[in-house]
């Protein structure tokens, strides 16, 4: 989860889950919204299961249409378009060949865009100091919670030494 | 092995465990993408063939004890499939493929490793009752012995890559089966989906379209597989599954307690029909099956177990009833032949 994440600017209590770019007068224009508003805006009530909310996501995606529409993954050939129709990847190469607008999707879709869980044997260090650096905000985030102001204190060097660390150079991206 | 065979045999996840009053099974699902490969439906048949080799190899290899059964699933009977389906060993993805493709599963029907469905590799392990945890340790122990010899498409920003961005990340699916009669009959499933929806996890019905759900079985899931780890996940299913549970509980104590009258006559003509009917479908008898087993939970009805009644659940399922009978039933016919079952099963306790 990201720290600063925007509060829905409909009830203005709720994190915001649903992020979607309108253009007015040719303007792009950014909202914001907690799943319950965004529900309730689009005719409330029904379930999201993921498919209707991705299908729901990418129709929300136009914009960025133009700018994709030209790259065309030499691996599996698909184009974005395909993509879109299809709601699915063709190979993993994909994600970087359509890392732009992938990362407003998968933004949208988990809230977040850096993964910080298991990673396989051959892989490097990355998901592991997130998914590190992410417990100790959640212990930070409990410690303020119950005013242990000094153990947050802590808690934030610890976090900052660490995000250091991150942004030594990294291994490739597999 | 003989697929028809596994109607004798009680599916792992009706069999009881902790807290199974309400919470029937836990269940984790991983997906996993063969590095290097385009995904299934981008492939040609040719390259399907030839992951689903180098994943049968790599499964294979895993010499678990005692073995898994590796089954293929193109060409096979599609009340087979359908079988497989009802007992929750493929995905009804999977069943309506038809391309090449299979899966693997144990004696004990906890594991499941299905090839070529949305993802190369989709792994699954079921438990009964509220066990997440131990249901990821395994799925989790499976992961890292196929991670030996196969490489996964990984990368280390998005994590495990998958067909649809839907799942990157964690790749992971953790979910709960509930049974609701209670909070369906109180009409309070609003609750249930407010709370659902706040802790960011989806909930659909398990017998039916959408939100409703036949028998009043409703599964829970996270939804977000990015951008959290694997434990907070399970973490977060687990404690939704048991809050959830308990206002099932409250709302079957507060049926009982403010309508006593109707919900035991409620229950007792449930039961009844089930004896007598002549003729069921198999929504119906998931509905009066689902009144009965609350009833009998709560020590309201006495007549029969609820080992029973589980087992009920499963066998008045189209396919299974089809395959216990060996033969093609039409509809009206397998109405008649359901209501026969459940008639001389309930009658002989």
């Amino acid at each position: 989860m990201n720290d600063e994440e925007p509060i829905c600017e409909e009830c203005g209590e709720r994190p915001a889950t649903w992020h979607l770019t309108e253009f007015v007068d040719g303007q792009p224009v950014q909202h914001h919204y907690c799943d319950k508003c965004y529900a309730e805006k689009e005719g409330g009530g029904a379930i999201l299961t993921p498919q209707i909310a991705f299908a729901q996501l990418l129709a929300a995606l136009a914009p960025e249409l133009k700018e994709m529409a030209g790259r065309q993954c030499p691996v599996c050939g698909i184009n974005y378009l395909e993509f879109r129709q299809n709601t699915r990847l063709g190979c993993p190469h994909d994600y970087q060949v359509f890392e732009s607008a992938l990362e407003e999707l998968i933004q949208r879709i988990h809230g977040a865009t850096e993964h910080c869980g298991k990673a396989p044997p051959e892989a490097g260090k990355g998901a592991l100091t997130r998914r590190r650096i992410h417990a100790l905000q959640k212990e930070q985030q409990e410690a303020i919670a119950t005013q242990r102001y000094e153990q947050a204190a802590e808690l934030r060097d610890r976090i900052q030494e660490m995000k250091e660390q991150t942004n030594e150079p990294d291994e490739p991206d597999g | 092995m003989n697929l028809t065979s596994l109607t004798d045999r009680p599916v792992e996840w009706l069999k009881g465990g902790p807290e199974s009053d309400v919470v029937v099974s836990s269940r984790v699902r991983l997906a996993r993408n063969v590095d290097g490969r385009l995904f299934v439906w981008r492939a040609s048949d040719e390259q399907r063939a030839e992951v689903e080799k180098l994943l049968r190899d790599a499964i294979l290899s895993l010499e678990l004890e005692p073995p898994l059964t590796y089954t293929r699933l193109d060409g096979l009977d599609p009340v087979l499939l359908e079988l497989l389906l009802e007992r929750r060993l493929i995905s009804t993805e999977q069943a309506e493929g038809d391309w090449i493709r299979a899966v693997a599963f144990d004696e004990a029907e906890q594991i499941s490793i299905m090839v070529n469905e949305e993802d190369h590799l989709r792994l699954q392990v079921i438990r009964s009752g509220s066990r997440l945890q131990q249901a990821y340790r395994r799925a989790d122990e499976l992961d890292d012995a196929l991670s030996q010899t196969v490489r996964f498409a990984y990368s280390e920003k998005y994590g495990y890559l998958t067909a649809c961005p839907t799942n990157v990340g964690t790749g992971m699916r953790a979910s709960v089966m509930l049974h609701l009669p209670a909070i369906v009959m109180a009409q309070e499933m609003d609750r249930i989906i407010r709370t659902a929806r706040e802790r960011r996890l989806a909930i659909r019905g398990v017998y039916g379209e959408g939100t409703h759900g036949a028998g009043d079985f409703y599964q829970i899931s996270n939804h977000v597989t990015l951008g959290v780890s694997e434990d907070e996940l399970i973490e977060t299913v687990a404690r939704a599954g048991t809050k959830l549970a308990e206002m099932e509980r409250t709302a079957r104590l507060n049926l009982y307690r403010q309508h006593r009258k109707e919900f035991e006559t409620r229950i007792r003509r449930a039961y009844e029909l089930l004896c007598s009917a002549s003729a069921i479908s198999s929504q119906e008898a998931l509905n009066l099956l689902s009144q009965v087993r609350m009833g009998a939970q709560m020590n309201v009805l006495e007549e029969t177990r609820i080992e029973t009644l589980n087992k009920l659940f499963l066998l008045t399922l189209p396919a299974h009833l089809q395959t216990m009978e060996g033969e093609v039933l039409d509809n009206s016919v397998a109405n008649e032949v359901r209501a026969a079952y459940v008639r001389s099963v309930l009658t002989s306790g």
